[in-house]
């Protein structure tokens, strides 16, 4: 097979490579929505006592594994840029989650709040990130 | 840090996506580097150099003499 790739202009490339990217994310997405009903199910199966005790490891190993395996190539695919905004957006959630939950706590301990809801920081922890992927998208670096 | 690639890819008469493709980033890189948001790696500052025949002096400039 001829490579094409010299013959083409930078905008067809562009698009390629666009393209790419977006049937890759676009393919792991699926993947995950379908992972997340067929778990979902096996975890009712599981429950009922209809699949051995062990297929929830190997259900667990095998997310694990793909998940790694999606953020490896994912971070093959994007260019410095966007893993620079990755980078920062990382940060700036671990710094976060790094003061937010110890407040949290101290407040808790000082009788000012209630005690620490590790799911609510998970989340805002999340939101945090995504917010600042997207500011740096938007030009804010 | 300033440089010369929005003046040097007008030259050409290339859109910042064109650019984009011959240098494998996306156009919001080219974006970047050239509003000067973002300085390139060196690997990358080669790139730029070897696509546009130049030392990456002749396109980069760090404000030193």
């Amino acid at each position: 097979m001829t490579d094409t790739s010299e013959t083409l202009s930078g905008e067809a490339r562009l698009k390629i490579r666009r393209n790419r990217f977006w049937t890759f994310c676009a393919l792991g997405f699926a993947v995950a929505i379908v992972a997340g009903f067929v778990t979902g199910y096996a975890a009712d199966l599981l429950v009922d006592g209809v699949l051995p005790g062990w297929s929830f490891f190997l259900m667990w190993g095998v997310a694990l594994v793909s998940f790694t395996w999606f953020t490896w190539s994912y971070f093959r695919r994007v260019d410095e840029l966007d893993l620079l905004d990755n980078l920062w957006a990382s940060l700036i959630a671990f710094y976060f989650y790094f003061v937010a939950m110890p407040s949290w706590w101290l407040f808790h301990d000082l009788g000012l709040a209630p005690e620490v809801d590790h799911i609510a920081i998970y989340f805002a922890t999340a939101v945090v990130m995504f917010a600042a992927y997207g500011l740096r998208k938007l030009g804010l670096r | 840090m300033n440089n010369r690639l929005k003046v040097l890819r007008a030259e050409r008469d290339w859109s910042q996506a064109e650019l984009a493709g011959r240098l494998d980033v996306s156009r919001q890189a080219v974006n970047a580097i050239e509003t000067g948001k973002h300085d390139p790696s060196l690997p990358l500052a080669f790139r730029i150099a070897r696509l546009f025949e130049m030392p990456i002096e002749g396109i980069f400039d760090d404000g030193h003499e």
